[in-house]
């Protein structure tokens, strides 16, 4: 279907009305947006570099480092809101952005001394969310998204409340990509603010981008939290699953409902032991749900790194994580066995609303 | 531009309520329906429980638990291995569940090997695993015409090189084909497959996907970029021929990605390599002499001019690709 058979249908059903708007800019390609992710951050470590040199002090005292820092970000809002279009200068715009992020860094680390660095981290969650909201630039919100997730983990960590961050991240991963008129009231905000959530998401429990190195330094969280955290992310994958059910118009009571939530139920078990599986899943499920075939692809990805990391993790043994990876997979087949049985393909439709 | 987006669009330019986008991604067809849902649960459910279990198994014979009798492990081991083959012959190749059986018998084999070699203390080397490993699934991998099955080889293939030349890193051998010696063999490698690769789906080969070659071609612009940076930090190490094969590397990328298969996610890889490639050379003539301030700057902005003139040079070569489509 084209976007013009498209226009018209949705005029046929008094959705629209008038000409189809002009075709807007196409937005750059996902690969194109990663390539410019990483040149941005290249280029800023260079400008850091000249700004450390030719400024030494910026990067010796709070004074000097939070002002320009500020200046930098405020820079930066300005540039992409007066040139929202040009790749220049949005390149350039996202550097001095990521450049006056980490002087900010700098500036309230140098302010809190010796003291504990909680309430640091905790203020730059809040710059990163502000920065995720404020500035009109999908990659810029993508990161700052992410940053916001890696130092509220961080803030966590000092605090012994580490393992309640992943569930931050699956409520907001949840949110974003389940809601679909809260996406189509604001797309450009809220699709890269999702992706942020789902690379965020995968990372504090799934090991994506820089493995177990975020969880080195966490200060030992309370036996309860450690297992109240990967629950209530299981948790938030089961109510996701079974709102997609919902939407999907499959009953609750029906072979399929009941099939759909057993393999919820399963998945959200093995999360207890082998967290990086739920995160992944959820990823890629709520990819498929929104045709997002990045956010799949990002799932998939995280699977595979995932089961290759939790291979050297130290929390249990082999035996232990044989096991659960074996009843997990055994229990996933049967369920796929089952399902052929109960529910044959061309029978399907009629069970699920039975 | 995919109808979904083309929809949120309209609803974020005031075209559309936001309220009616469910109902208007659901005309667009852009929804799952229960169908799709089916096929989708389904093939979930087979791959992540195939792998898991797949991964269970060799965690298990890693863990070499002790209290376990040898002949129980490699009954154990031989057992599940039969069952994924009789699975695969039974259930056939051509189907989903046959090929999620096949991969998971291959990668039992590599159990079976490592568990041959944990048993026995057969003293080989780790590169003589995955080479036999990959030697003993090549007919699998032949008849299967399955994708992930070609990749789970080349991987192989890879750990082979990469464990061969770690092990070879003393002598003489060590002396002449150290690190460079590994990347230029990682480079011929994969410049292989992604040719292979790239020549099966030119053939008409359905099974294969671009998303294989993407893999391939991710993987050897890490070693081309890897040639290339030793070349320009320490030319006696590797030659100073290297730098041209890196520059024919990106030629071939060019001209094969635009040209030929026009692929947006390996032209922005290339981009992203050379982008690399210069800021390290540009960071040996400027840096390191005396007051860098001024060279930083530079680098910094060669690499915003660089990644952003980029970015535009590729949407305008989809631009050109979308209108020529629709003529």
């Amino acid at each position: 279907m084209t976007g013009e058979l498209l226009w018209k249908q949705l005029s046929d059903e008094g959705l629209v009305s008038g000409e189809m708007p002009a075709k807007a800019e196409s937005a750059s390609p996902w690969p194109v947006r990663a390539m410019l992710g990483v040149a941005g951050w290249l280029a800023a470590l260079f400008l850091l570099g000249f700004a450390g040199t030719a400024f030494a002090i910026l990067f010796k005292s709070a004074e000097a480092a939070l002002p320009v820092g500020a200046i930098c970000c405020i820079a930066a809002f300005g540039i992409f809101r007066g040139v929202p279009a040009s790749d220049f200068v949005g390149q350039f715009g996202f550097a001095i952005s990521l450049a006056g992020q980490t002087l900010l860094m700098v500036g309230l680390t140098k302010f809190a001394g010796d003291r504990e660095l909680s309430a640091t981290f905790l203020a730059m969650a809040a710059v990163e969310a502000l920065l995720a909201f404020a500035i009109p630039n999908y990659v810029h919100r993508v990161f700052t998204t992410l940053a916001a997730n890696v130092f509220l983990l961080m803030a966590l960590e000092k605090v012994g409340f580490a393992p309640l961050a992943p569930l931050i991240a699956a409520v907001g991963v949840a949110a974003v990509w389940r809601n679909d008129r809260m996406m189509a009231e604001r797309p450009s905000i809220w699709e890269p603010i999702g992706y942020g959530f789902a690379i965020a998401l995968l990372q504090v429990d799934g090991t994506l981008l820089f493995g177990d190195l975020l969880w080195t330094h966490a200060r030992p969280a309370a036996h309860f939290l450690l297992w109240a955290g990967p629950l209530a992310v299981g948790l938030v994958f089961v109510f996701v699953v079974w709102q997609l059910r919902d939407r999907a118009g499959v009953a609750a009571n029906s072979a399929g409902g009941i099939f759909a939530l057993a393999a919820a139920m399963v998945i959200a078990v093995s999360g207890l032991f082998a967290p990086g599986i739920v995160a992944a899943v959820l990823v890629i499920v709520l990819g498929f749900a929104n045709g997002k075939r990045v956010l799949l692809g990002l799932g998939l990805l995280a699977f595979a790194f995932y089961l290759a990391h939790f291979y050297y993790q130290l929390n249990s043994t082999l035996l232990m994580k044989s096991l659960v990876l074996s009843a997990t997979g055994v229990c996933l087949l049967g369920l796929r066995w089952l399902m052929g049985r109960v529910m044959p393909a061309e029978a399907a439709a009629e069970a699920a609303h039975a | 531009m995919p109808l979904r987006d083309e929809i949120l669009k309209w609803t974020e330019g005031g075209h559309l309520k936001p309220g009616e986008a469910s109902r208007a991604f659901a005309i667009a067809g852009v929804t799952p329906k229960l169908a799709d849902w089916r096929r989708f649960v389904e093939a979930l459910l087979l791959w992540t429980g195939s792998i898991l279990v797949a991964a269970g198994v060799i965690f298990f014979f890693a863990y070499n638990w002790k209290s376990l009798p040898r002949l129980e492990k490699f009954g154990l081991g031989e057992t599940l291995f039969a069952v994924a083959v009789i699975a695969a012959w039974r259930l056939g190749i051509e189907r989903a569940a046959g090929k999620a059986a096949l991969l998971g018998a291959a990668l039992l084999t590599g159990a079976l090997l490592a568990l041959l070699g944990q048993t026995y203390q057969t003293g080989a080397d780790t590169f003589e695993l995955f080479g036999y490993w990959a030697l003993l699934i090549l007919p699998w991998v032949i008849v299967a015409r399955f994708a992930a099955l070609w990749l789970l080889w080349i991987g192989l293939l890879n750990l082979t090189v990469a464990a061969y030349f770690r092990a070879m890193t003393w002598g003489l051998f060590g002396v002449f084909f150290g690190t460079s010696g590994l990347l230029w063999a990682l480079f011929a490698l994969n410049v292989a497959a992604l040719a292979g690769w790239e020549f099966g789906m030119w053939r008409g080969l359905t099974w294969l996907n671009r998303w294989g070659a993407r893999v391939i071609g991710s993987l050897l612009g890490c070693y081309a970029t890897s040639i290339a940076l030793i070349c320009l930090v320490d030319p006696h190490e590797i030659g100073t021929g290297a730098i041209l094969a890196y520059l024919a590397w990106l030629g071939v990328m060019y001209v094969y990605y635009r040209w030929r298969v026009f692929d947006v996610f390996m032209l922005a890889g290339t981009l992203l390599s050379a982008i690399v490639v210069t800021t390290v050379f540009l960071g040996k003539q400027l840096l390191g002499h005396g007051d860098s301030a001024p060279g930083m700057l530079l680098i910094g902005l060669v690499i915003i001019a660089m990644s952003g003139a980029g970015a535009w040079w590729i949407r305008e070569m989809l631009r050109e690709q979308s209108m020529g489509a629709t003529q």
